[in-house]
């Protein structure tokens, strides 16, 4: 709507024959280019497909000209009763055209969606168990920090604290991502990312080989993915042939395990 | 240590603007367009310094030493070359600032100051009260990358391991989450406190001086019809959150991102510079884009922008020698 906006104060500034300082100008010509689809492939094109329709909307004075010719017909409009409700009106036009407008999912953009600074506590516990238990950075001793966790946690951890290594990024599920780094995303990170979303299979030892071969050292399970065993309790470890992973703490939703 | 990072924020870049304004700009003593030339300048000489440091395979601790001792030396410089070619006068400033006073001090402009205070304060609120969007970008993961390891992208920020594959060049000059490491590693300020709320509403801040110098150069005398343009514009910005990608969606929920640092700030005070035809500006402000955004090889918004109003200005010609059109109302700027 705010593009209406903007074609119609372009349109009202010609037929007045306002030539003020480029701005009539500029926004025909940013116009031209951005809303003509032939220009605009090109614009896209330029950008190596790296930008799409909406970004390429920057370019357009969006904000300038409606607001510059507000401020003329303001002048415009006989000083009386109309003059002091054309700045209500417009805002109020300017209202419904903007905040409110914009649905994603169902869900209008009142507040975000996604909140970084209040995670949930439960995930800050389990960073920092599995941070205490590796030990300072540099010490001796200390272990390093791969860890594979179900998505929730995975999502968090590096901007909790860089120190915690993740068998995969969030490149592997967010698509937007994949431009920014070379590395490959391995079939066993596919297969790990998968599993640990489900509940635990009766045989995990492909799990384990896969958490091996990316080089897990803490893994951490959602409670209902797993199962009691015969002793009430959670699984106490997984094995391999050579390695195993035992479980060594647990929160209120999940179980730690570190590699032995 | 807070403070200090006030006080820095808040002088660094006036000095480092009169230093490349002394270079590129002869005219003009505004203070808005020292500091947002010297915000965009310290970007730059932080992408130079981040380019320096990931050739010569130097650690981030020595990247945010240079960098220290760079915009320093550069802020006494400017110092020094304006006092000493006379640029930048106080008591110039004083009666700008005077005149300033004189033309909002009737009530109705002084009721427009509030109201564009008000509605300042309302996108601040908004973004301080409002949940950051993460997805899609990875600013938090770099900075603490940046943090843990002592490099610039050695590492892989989404996961941690060592990139053995490399990445994109245009991806490595971006210099913002590294820029904002600096601050947050020199000044010791809370990390996500930061990137996600104070550096949205610094963000916040220049696109609204950004938008006073527009509004300046459009009405240089009406002080009403700018409090009118100005109004507008930021009410405007306070409600048009009206697409993922819309220059107040992006300064709301994701400020801390380039996009939203180019499409509230390089692009607007770039916009401003064309309208002036400060073409040195304008160059700052496309090397700006160039270390914030991934250009295709230096060749972004900002390049687009000039080469429409180089259009423009040709249509203004055409359009004024037109017969019967192109006159300009008597009265009107």
């Amino acid at each position: 709507m705010y593009l209406a906006i903007l074609l119609v104060t372009i349109l009202y500034l010609y037929t007045i024959r306002h030539s003020g300082k480029d701005l009539l100008e500029y926004g025909i010509v940013s116009a031209g280019f951005v809303l003509f689809p032939v220009t605009n492939m090109l614009i896209v094109l330029l950008f190596q497909g790296f930008y799409g329709y909406d970004e390429t909307m920057w370019l357009l004075p969006m904000l300038v000209i409606p607001a510059y010719a507000v401020a003329e017909i303001k002048e415009v409009i006989p000083n009386d009763a109309r003059k002091r409700f054309l700045m209500p009106i417009i805002c109020i036009i300017i209202f419904l055209c903007g905040w409110m407008s914009f649905d994603k999912d169902g869900q209008t953009y009142l507040c975000g969606i996604d909140n970084a600074m209040e995670y949930d506590e439960e995930f800050n516990e389990v960073y920092d168990i599995i941070i205490e238990d590796a030990g300072p950075a540099g010490a001796e001793g200390s272990r390093k920090i791969v860890m594979a966790a179900p998505r929730e946690l995975m999502e968090r951890a590096r901007i909790y604290d860089g120190r915690i290594g993740l068998a995969y990024g969030r490149d592997l599920w967010e698509v937007d991502l994949d431009y920014a780094f070379y590395e490959p995303i391995t079939e066993e990170a596919r297969d790990i990312a998968e599993k640990m979303e489900e509940p635990l299979p009766a045989y995990t030892s492909g799990l384990i080989k896969n958490l091996l071969k990316v080089g897990a050292t803490y893994l951490v399970f959602d409670k209902e993915n797993l199962s009691y065993g015969e002793d009430m309790q959670y699984p106490a470890e997984f094995s391999s042939r050579k390695y195993k992973y035992s479980r060594f703490s647990e929160t209120r939703h999940y179980v730690i395990y570190h590699l032995g | 240590m807070e403070v200090v990072f006030v006080l820095f924020i808040a002088l660094v870049p006036i000095c480092m603007g009169m230093f490349v304004r002394a270079i590129l700009d002869t005219e003009g003593q505004n203070l808005a367009d020292y500091y947002l030339c010297g915000i965009l300048t310290l970007v730059v000489v932080s992408g130079f310094t981040q380019l320096a440091a990931i050739l010569l395979n130097y650690s981030f601790t020595w990247y945010c030493s240079t960098l220290l001792v760079a915009s320093l030396a550069m802020s006494v410089a400017g110092i020094v070359t304006s006092v000493a070619l006379n640029r930048f006068s106080l008591k110039q400033q004083k009666k700008n600032y005077r005149d300033h006073v004189k033309a909002i001090s009737r009530g109705g402009n002084v009721l427009g100051i509030m109201i564009i205070a008000f509605v300042f304060i309302g996108v601040l609120t908004r973004i301080l009260l409002s949940s950051s969007i993460l997805e899609g970008d990875f600013t938090l993961e770099t900075i603490n990358t940046c943090l843990s390891t002592d490099t610039i992208y050695k590492f892989n920020s989404l996961t941690g391991d060592f990139i053995e594959n490399g990445m994109p060049i245009r991806q490595q000059i971006l210099t913002l989450p590294i820029l904002m490491g600096f601050f947050i590693k020199t000044f010791g300020l809370p990390a996500t406190a930061f990137v996600l709320q104070a550096f949205p509403c610094f963000v916040a801040f220049l696109y609204f001086l950004a938008l006073h110098r527009i509004g300046s150069f459009i009405y240089p005398d009406n002080t009403e019809k700018r409090l009118t343009f100005t109004g507008i514009f930021s009410f405007m910005i306070l409600v048009g959150d009206i697409s993922l990608k819309s220059p107040s969606f992006l300064l709301i929920y994701q400020g801390f991102t380039g996009y939203a640092f180019l499409a509230c700030v390089i692009l607007p005070y770039l916009f401003s510079a064309c309208l002036r035809r400060k073409w040195g500006i304008a160059a700052v402000c496309i090397a700006c884009e160039a270390f914030s955004v991934w250009t295709t090889y230096g060749v972004g918004f900002g390049v687009l922008v000039v080469v429409f109003f180089l259009i423009a200005m040709l249509l203004r010609k055409v359009i004024r020698n037109t017969p019967g059109r192109g006159k300009e109302q008597p009265g009107k700027v």
